[in-house]
């Protein structure tokens, strides 16, 4: 019984211990630069990728001193990585990453095909009589992306995110 | 009633291992504790605590994002559809989305659309669907105003609140686990869970502590952005002020908006952020050259 018992713990402690790893975080934008300083005003050193894996070392205020397994170190902004890996959908950054040039949002009409309601909810949506256009218009709300470039000129001009004074 | 200590391990064991596909296809824990030898009494006891756990287990993030999209048709469905406006969209969209990437549940995508509503309101389904009604955009005085609204949305997704009451739910207990599988093959499942939710998102609101919850995270996501840490509490003391019709819109969703801002001041932290953004100028251009006008 206690062998038993011992055996069981283990288990446990397997179960919930399993991909535990508080130095571990991971890039949680498209694209994101490491810096040779904790400032928006450091030198890249390297860039990083959505969903890569990097070693946190040290903090100072608001930036990460990351290392990636390459060996690359370097600063990063704290909201760009996260401790858990991004729920990806490699369409939808594929479709991105083609884009990157283009203003503003992606909406372009090839976007539906690939991404759209989830089948499940569509079908269930029609079977309570919902109207195409409402459909639709969940599946727009679904396709609008931002485009990096676009984003750090708005969080510059207002002086947000990593543009704030002072951190 | 005497219960062997070997059986009930390998029982509780096999309840926590088991996949949740295998436990979908309907895992008969009476039985298999009839053939560990354990009484029918027993076996009884563990199967009803078994279904107690798998209802209170975790929803993954498609179901997630499954129950969100339908509640999302509902939403546009019942309030008055999408207000089309590129500009503004884009702008709600470039808010939201910085906001969610300052939140604690930065890793899933988010989506941000505006209700063609005059009441002024705002919802969020599970799974990242942000909704904001044209009707309180003409109210917001300031971005920081609207990312203090919208992290109050994305509160409610990161804290998983709507899907936290379904754990109460009758409809639940009926299914061995809440699959993609198990909501398209049963509609009329899916169909209750989507009323219900309706019912507490549209209709009734969400309980209280949620809410208050919502506003303390909301202003905390926002002011890590670098917004003004009191622009949230300013809107809901403007807009208690408002004479009109209390049982619409925010008023009928939400708890009193001075209730709001009171527990907001006595929560809020500190603030972290020495030069608070109130980004006024920039909100009010938006609007002006999207052709809204404000209240």
């Amino acid at each position: 019984m206690r062998a038993a018992i011992r055996v069981g713990m283990a288990a446990l402690l397997i179960l919930f211990t399993q991909g535990v790893d508080a130095r571990t975080v991971y890039v949680s934008r498209d694209r994101a630069a490491l810096l040779d300083s904790h400032s928006v005003s450091g030198a890249v050193v390297g860039q990083v990728k959505r969903g890569q894996a990097l070693q946190l070392i040290k903090k100072h205020r608001r930036w990460y001193f990351v290392a990636t397994d390459r060996g690359l170190r370097g600063w990063i902004y704290r909201y760009k990585v996260n401790s858990n890996p991004p729920q990806t959908d490699a369409n939808v950054f594929a479709l991105l990453g083609a884009s990157s040039n283009r203003e503003a949002i992606s909406e372009s009409p090839s976007a539906s095909v690939i991404r759209g309601l989830n089948p499940v909810s569509e079908r269930q949506a029609r079977r309570r009589g919902r109207s195409r256009q409402v459909i639709e218009a969940v599946k727009r709300m679904e396709q609008r992306r931002i485009v990096p470039a676009t984003l750090e000129r708005f969080l510059r001009q207002g002086r947000l995110a990593e543009f704030q004074e002072g951190l | 009633m005497r219960v062997s200590g070997l059986p009930v391990l390998l029982v509780l064991l096999l309840t926590c291992l088991l996949p949740p596909a295998v436990q979908a296809q309907g895992f008969n824990l009476k039985e298999l504790g009839k053939q560990l030898g354990l009484d029918e009494k027993t076996g009884n006891l563990f199967d009803q605590s078994f279904n107690t756990l798998r209802a209170l287990a975790p929803i993954g993030y498609e179901e997630e994002r499954a129950l969100g999209g339908a509640l999302a048709v509902e939403a546009f469905q019942r309030f008055g559809g999408p207000y089309n406006n590129q500009r503004l969209t884009q702008y709600i969209t470039l808010v939201g989305t910085t906001v969610a990437l300052h939140s604690d549940r930065a890793d899933i995508p988010y989506y941000f659309a505006i209700l063609n509503s005059p009441h002024p309101n705002a919802f969020a389904t599970p799974g990242g669907y942000v909704f904001v009604s044209i009707g309180l955009l003409r109210l917001l005085g300031s971005e920081a105003e609207l990312a203090g609204v919208l992290g109050h949305e994305i509160a409610h997704i990161s804290r998983k609140h709507a899907l936290r009451t379904l754990q109460r739910s009758q409809v639940l207990h009926r299914v061995s686990q809440l699959t993609l599988s198990v909501l398209d093959k049963d509609p009329a499942i899916f169909d209750r869970l989507i009323n219900e939710l309706s019912a507490k998102i549209f209709d009734q609101g969400l309980d209280q502590n949620m809410e208050l919850e919502a506003d303390r995270l909301g202003t905390e996501y926002a002011m890590r952005v670098g917004y003004q840490s009191t622009a949230l509490a300013r809107f809901l003391v403007r807009l208690s002020q408002r004479q009109e019709r209390r049982h619409t819109g925010l008023f009928q969703t939400h708890p009193d908006p001075r209730t709001r801002a009171r527990h907001l001041r006595q929560v809020a932290r500190a603030p972290d952020a020495p030069n608070g953004r109130l980004l006024a100028s920039r909100f009010k251009r938006v609007l002006e050259k999207s052709g809204i006008r404000r209240q």
